[in-house]
């Protein structure tokens, strides 16, 4: 094997001119650079979708009580009444009876009521949920302990926060010796939960915005203690709305019964309601539409590797081919002493690998760098993996191998004759 | 295939014409030449006379159009490139009139390539190459490149890579061409040495009183042989 020593010879060459080295291998930079960027923008938005959407709870489906939109005729037959809509302990009932495929229907009932740390209105919103809630959307308290069983049956006030709720309330003290006011009641934190751990545009995308500031306080507490209907000031008039169930959590038995379990329960809530006052989300689906997004985007990252290869590698070729005529008296001494065509394509091939191979590396360098600023000034995650690293380099030596054919090539099948004559 | 015993070359009626089949244009017309081991030979003839294209036959390095020529007993007349590559690599060693030494490289670099194309490992070529260089005394100028060394330094240096592989043949072409009359005075006497010491050389040149230094001459004229001074009595064998 002479490739080694080859390689040894070629970064010594390319060190006498490093100038026009660099420059040769600027084209592969800066397109593997833009590979790796592109990729870890892909990854890093993959990676906070996956992880979002498993916050979600892949085998669940997610019904929510929707407002009606307000039409004309409603509204002058129902104003100043009670708007009814949302939601039903009926519906409830109906899906867990109804649809095999769905294990437990968990409820929910947000609470519309202020919240007050000490003097400090706080912006949160109060959902009163039942224990299984927490394992259902995969809730793990960082201190303290989630809802049981005994909460609700006992009518507890006790609450589970956010920790970003503590920071918004300016609370330092112990958490689990934190008293919050809901509307008129105290309610104690008995456990915090962490924060949601990426922020990304795509959470209003599923809904999940304002979960970052969400308090979990007992179902049955909040039903009989709260009651289900709210009165709400809206610029000078009062709204009274009642909705029974603000949230359903459908836990289906299996991940691949999702998608049928779906369709029963539109078909089931399609039957008790006239209006579309609610919307079922499956994270399922999102995920595979996000999986169709992401390989559109996949197919972007192709193109724009393909475009920016081919100039590097043009880079490469041109370089070489300008290279080769000035050192067509070396390889003709070359040929002379003993060196087979072959010899010479293995020579000139390994030299453009070494640089295409280096400008590889230095664009990875340059992409894993970058990645951190662009995620600083666009706000999207970026992840590097190492198989983008492994595949942009491989990408790179491809290159080198692929443009270096040609002038390798012509280097080889000069006439030796021709070649020691030229000055 | 290779015969201890048989002619370092052994050519019979090479002929080689450039052009087109219809128009040929025959540059050697049927050349019957034999060098026996440890020979020194010099072919001489003026410009036309076909010693450029007979060097390159001679050299491995173009093909006969015809004839049969034996190269230390291997017919290598019509090889294909990598065998004739290989046999430049261990049966011949040349020396050009510019030297060609690569000028990126050092003298000892220079020196050891012909082993690097024989596989040889780098610190045995180094050894190789290093003892080479003390032989022509030039054991002081490993580690300079071309440009820092005289002409007759750089033909040295020429001399050395030729005798790396321990060549059948050493090949010289104009070899004074380029110096002055102090270095081509010691370059013809490196080789007389190393035809002293039992290397076959033969050796092309333009020049009459260079040609003279071998005890064999043979003149070329229009594509032929046209004279052969013939193996001097007492020489070898």
């Amino acid at each position: 094997m002479i490739a080694p020593e080859l390689a040894t010879d070629a970064v010594k060459n390319l060190l006498r001119h490093k100038l026009r080295s660099f420059l040769t291998a600027l084209g592969i930079i800066f397109g593997i650079a833009s590979v790796v960027l592109m990729v870890s923008v892909g990854e890093g938005g993959r990676q906070t979708i996956l992880k979002q959407i498993s916050e979600l709870g892949i085998k669940n489906i997610i019904v929510n009580a929707k407002k009606p939109p307000d039409d004309q005729d409603s509204m002058k037959q129902e104003q100043s009444w009670l708007l009814k809509y949302g939601l039903t302990f009926r519906d409830q009932k109906q899906i867990e009876e109804t649809v095999p495929m769905v294990e437990q229907v968990l409820p929910v009932h947000d609470v519309k009521r202020p919240i007050w740390f000490k003097s400090r209105r706080i912006e949160a919103k109060v959902r009163g949920v039942s224990p299984e809630y927490f394992d259902a959307l995969h809730m793990a308290p960082i201190m303290g302990r989630v809802l049981a069983a005994v909460d609700g049956r006992e009518r507890k006030r006790v609450a589970v926060v956010r920790a970003r709720l503590l920071r918004e309330a300016k609370y330092v003290g112990d958490p689990l010796e934190l008293d919050l006011k809901v509307g008129k009641e105290w309610f104690h934190v008995i456990g915090v939960l962490p924060d949601f751990e990426f922020q990304s545009p795509n959470k209003a995308v599923l809904g999940i915005d304002d979960r970052a500031l969400e308090i979990y306080v007992p179902f049955e507490t909040v039903r009989d203690r709260f009651g289900l209907t709210s009165y709400t000031q809206r610029s000078g008039s009062f709204e009274n709305e009642r909705v029974e169930l603000s949230q359903m959590v459908c836990r289906v038995v299996s991940e691949e019964k999702v998608l049928e379990a779906a369709r029963c329960i539109h078909a089931v809530l399609g039957k008790f309601h006239d209006k579309r006052d609610y919307e079922v989300s499956v994270p399922l689906e999102q995920l595979e539409s996000l999986q169709t997004t992401q390989e559109t985007f996949n197919t972007m990252i192709l193109i724009t590797a393909a475009i920016s290869l081919v100039v590097g590698g043009i880079g490469i070729l041109n370089i070489m081919l300008a290279s080769i005529t000035e050192r067509t008296r070396e390889i003709g001494i070359r040929r002379a002493l003993g060196a087979s065509r072959g010899d010479i394509v293995l020579q000139f091939l390994v030299e453009t690998v070494v640089i295409s191979t280096i400008g590889g590396l230095l664009g990875v360098g340059l992409g894993v760098g970058g990645a951190p600023i662009v995620s600083k000034f666009t706000g999207w995650q970026t992840a590097i993996t190492p198989w983008a690293i492994v595949l942009s380099l491989g990408v790179s030596m491809l290159t080198g191998i692929v443009f270096g054919l040609y002038p390798a090539r012509r280097a080889a099948y000069m006439d030796p004759i021709q070649a020691l004559r030229h000055e | 295939m290779s015969d201890a015993s048989a002619s370092i070359l052994d050519l019979r009626a090479i002929e080689k014409r450039y052009g087109t089949d219809k128009n040929p244009v025959p540059v050697l017309r049927g050349i019957d030449l034999r060098v026996e081991p440890g020979e020194y030979v010099a072919i001489a003839g003026p410009s036309g006379s076909g010693k450029s294209t007979l060097l390159n036959i001679l050299g491995c390095l173009d093909r006969p159009t015809s004839g049969a020529y034996f190269l230390a007993g291997d017919d290598v007349a019509q090889m294909d490139d990598k065998s004739l590559s290989r046999i430049r690599n261990t049966r011949i060693g040349f020396i050009f009139q510019s030297f060609h030494l690569v000028p990126h490289l050092t003298v000892v670099e220079n020196v050891e390539m012909p082993l690097f194309y024989a596989r040889v490992p780098k610190s045995v070529r180094r050894k190789k190459a290093h003892e080479l260089l003390e032989k022509v005394g030039l054991g002081h100028r490993v580690k300079h490149v071309p440009n820092e060394l005289s002409g007759g330094e750089c033909q040295r240096t020429a001399i050395a890579r030729a005798l790396t592989t321990e060549p059948a043949l050493l090949l010289a072409d104009e070899p004074t061409g380029n110096l002055d009359t102090t270095n081509s005075r010691a370059i013809l006497a490196l080789m007389r040495e190393l035809h002293a010491s039992g290397r076959t050389i033969v050796m092309i040149t333009h020049d009459k009183d260079i040609a003279a230094n071998a005890p064999r001459r043979v003149a070329l004229r229009d594509g032929l042989v046209e004279s052969d001074s013939g193996q001097p009595a007492g020489s070898r064998a």
